[in-house]
């Protein structure tokens, strides 16, 4: 009897010629293939396109709808945006019942995106790609792509970028309602895309003051109500992407990609200063006024997974940290034009707080982007970190990730899934199983280049080396999505 | 506090509209803003707006500028008034003025505290509106772009508060 995993890694069927086969393809054939993960998605969006089931059987207790996020329009006419975190945010919503899945998909209908069409051309600005001369930019979400993350707050989905609102999603035909306002003192304040949700439903997120040492808190309720908010001192002007939370503590790791300038676009105005190292801020969930700064050695990130607290006061956190940072605007932009890229790996890598006010990085070497783990335990110990890694073969175009991990702290082993030379795999999201605590599956899009098309795959959380349990294909390919969120029917 | 802080042009887009957007300040009216024009022999100009709002609620703040320096926060407003926006369509006249050069910043008073609300980054989060129709890149207009040239007798123009 054929297994799962050969099945799926050699099998005829599905992925003939994806995995394995050197040979005949060559190493480079991939890169030509490359912006495949970087195309206009479809400007009419998908409306529960079916996808055909291409291996397995769906476990009986996964119903709900996988919804993910990411930049999917980067061309128009003869322009090229600069970066690929400027493209427009496509929301895509893999709905999974009775044992079939569909697929829906919606660009959100932003200001820079209706301003965008109405010149013909993109106009607006973003991380790496400049403002058109004399175009309309009245305030942050007048630049707002709403492509980065998706959160799910009672019965709304919010599309978020880093710089400005929330945009506020119809979960059921994801069309767009507009700008979320907090509060009303609080319109336009930045809401960055790595909100924590902890386990008693408590929003956490931060948002920068781009240029300026200090970021504005937020704590919602599970209902989105602002219940706390102020103004953090950070040491650096850094750009951050992600931070940390654990069960009573607010974790800033600052590293030293810094704001030294005013040059537009945004990424132009970061300094890489590794002589600076990383500082790391922690601030009491209680009493924002009690803080404490760790040091470590320089790292860039763009990415953090779970943290939390021993019983000695010692706090951990995941976190992807590369020598030097990645996706510039060299390398966004590179990336966007299929060219090959030489980019530094972030590597999996547990940051260690120490009670007496020491701090030190344990490296792997294991590549790895997108750490996820199971929501149940967001601020809460773990030891199974799932992310995206590199595989025996991959490619030197930008987007190398072609395995799916998980990573034991407490073993210190890996369970991996690799997909082969012509697989894309994006980040995993953890679903819990709905009346087992210790149980979960983990969703797993992945883009063929070959056969041009995106599937969904859903593993069993515990045992990923084994393969897929159920795979399901669409009709055509979609960009590369960054993040998601499950939402259990 | 905050707010002094964004009084740069910024380079991502938190602060592109900012502080800098009304950095002369509140549009009180000036001393002696009613004083231009009077007593000379040269006709004078009328300078009408039309104003559209989105909510008929608070008052349309308009500050009238004749010189860039003044319009870029060296130098007081020549008129200034304040319009109740009671209806979504308004007009307010500025009389006896010298043909010239003028450009006019404004804003949407909603919350009626006289002046210009911000968020806690400094960013304005009520209305505004420019003349010529110019609008904020990265801060406001330049005065050339928001500058109309008038003559003897009316000339008319639109401030739309778009948000």
């Amino acid at each position: 009897m054929i297994s799962r995993r050969s099945f799926v890694k050699g099998g005829a069927t599905l992925f003939a010629g994806a995995a394995m086969n050197v040979g005949k393809a060559g190493v480079f054939a991939a890169d030509s293939f490359s912006p495949l993960g970087f195309h206009n998605g479809p400007a009419n969006g998908y409306d529960n396109e079916p996808m055909q089931r291409v291996f397995g059987r769906a476990p009986k207790d996964l119903t709900g709808v996988l919804y993910r996020n990411g930049p999917a329009h980067f061309r128009r006419g003869d322009q090229t945006l600069n970066h690929w975190f400027d493209g427009d945010g496509l929301v895509r919503a893999f709905r999974i019942a009775g044992g079939n899945a569909n697929l829906s998909a919606q660009f959100v209908k932003t200001i820079k995106r209706r301003r965008d069409e109405e010149a013909g051309r993109f106009i607006m600005p973003g991380f790496g790609t400049p403002a058109a001369p004399g175009a309309p930019v009245t305030g942050p979400d007048d630049a707002n792509a709403a492509n980065t993350a998706l959160l799910s707050v009672e019965d709304r989905l919010w599309a978020l970028w880093e710089a400005g609102s929330p945009f506020d999603i119809d979960p059921n035909d994801l069309s767009t309602n507009g700008p979320v306002v907090l509060r009303d003192d609080l319109a336009q304040m930045p809401f960055s895309a790595h909100p924590k949700v902890s386990p008693d439903g408590m929003i956490w997120n931060f948002g920068l003051a781009y240029g300026h040492p200090f970021a504005f808190l937020w704590g919602l309720s599970s209902r989105g109500a602002v219940v706390r908010s102020g103004i953090i001192n950070l040491p650096s002007a850094s750009y951050m992407h992600d931070w940390a939370v654990t069960q009573t503590k607010l974790i800033f790791p600052l590293q030293p990609w810094v704001f030294t300038r005013q040059q537009p676009p945004f990424v132009r105005s970061l300094t890489w200063q590794p002589e600076n190292g990383l500082k790391v801020l922690v601030v009491d969930k209680d009493d924002f006024d009690n803080r404490q700064i760790y040091e470590l050695p320089a790292g860039a990130f763009f990415h953090t997974g779970n943290a939390f607290e021993e019983p000695d006061g010692t706090i951990r956190f995941d976190v992807c940290l590369a020598e030097r940072p990645t996706l510039d605007a060299e390398e966004g932009s590179a990336i966007l034009r299929g060219g090959t890229l030489n980019r530094a790996t972030p590597h999996m890598t547990m940051a260690v707080l120490k009670p007496n006010g020491t701090a030190e990085f344990e490296h792997t070497s294991i590549s790895a982007e997108f750490p996820r783990v199971d929501p149940r335990q967001e601020g809460l110990r773990h030891s199974r970190v799932y992310s995206v890694t590199e595989g025996a073969l991959t490619t030197n175009m930008g987007y190398r990730f072609n395995t799916v991990m998980a990573m034991d702290w407490t073993t210190g082993t890996q369970d991996t899934f690799d997909f082969g030379l012509n697989v894309l795999v994006e980040e995993p999201i953890f679903a819990p199983h709905p009346n087992k605590t210790d149980h979960g599956w983990l969703l797993v899009p992945t883009l063929h280049l070959d056969k041009k098309a995106t599937c969904l795959h859903v593993f069993d959380a515990s045992n990923l080396y084994d393969g897929p349990v159920v795979s399901w294909q669409a009709a055509a390919p979609l960009p590369l999505s960054f993040h998601g969120v499950w939402s259990a029917a | 506090m905050v707010r002094k802080i964004f009084d740069r042009h910024l380079s991502k887009t938190i602060a592109i509209a900012g502080a800098v957007l009304f950095a002369s300040g509140s549009v009180a009216e000036p001393p002696g803003a009613f004083q231009n024009g009077a007593g000379t022999s040269t006709p004078m100009a009328t300078l009408t707006f039309n104003i559209e709002v989105i909510k008929a609620q608070g008052a349309v703040m308009i500050a009238l500028f004749d010189s860039a320096p003044a319009y870029g926060g060296k130098g007081q407003p020549v008129r200034a008034t304040r319009v109740p926006a009671e209806k979504l369509e308004m007009t307010t006249s500025f009389e006896g003025l010298k043909p010239g050069t003028y450009a006019v910043k404004a804003y949407h008073d909603l919350d009626g505290d006289g002046q210009l609300s911000v968020n806690p980054f400094g960013l304005p989060i009520e209305p505004f509106a420019f003349s010529n129709g110019a609008q904020a890149h990265y801060g406001p207009p330049s005065f050339d772009k928001a500058a109309l040239t008038i003559g003897a007798g009316e000339t008319q123009d639109t401030l739309r508060f778009a948000k």
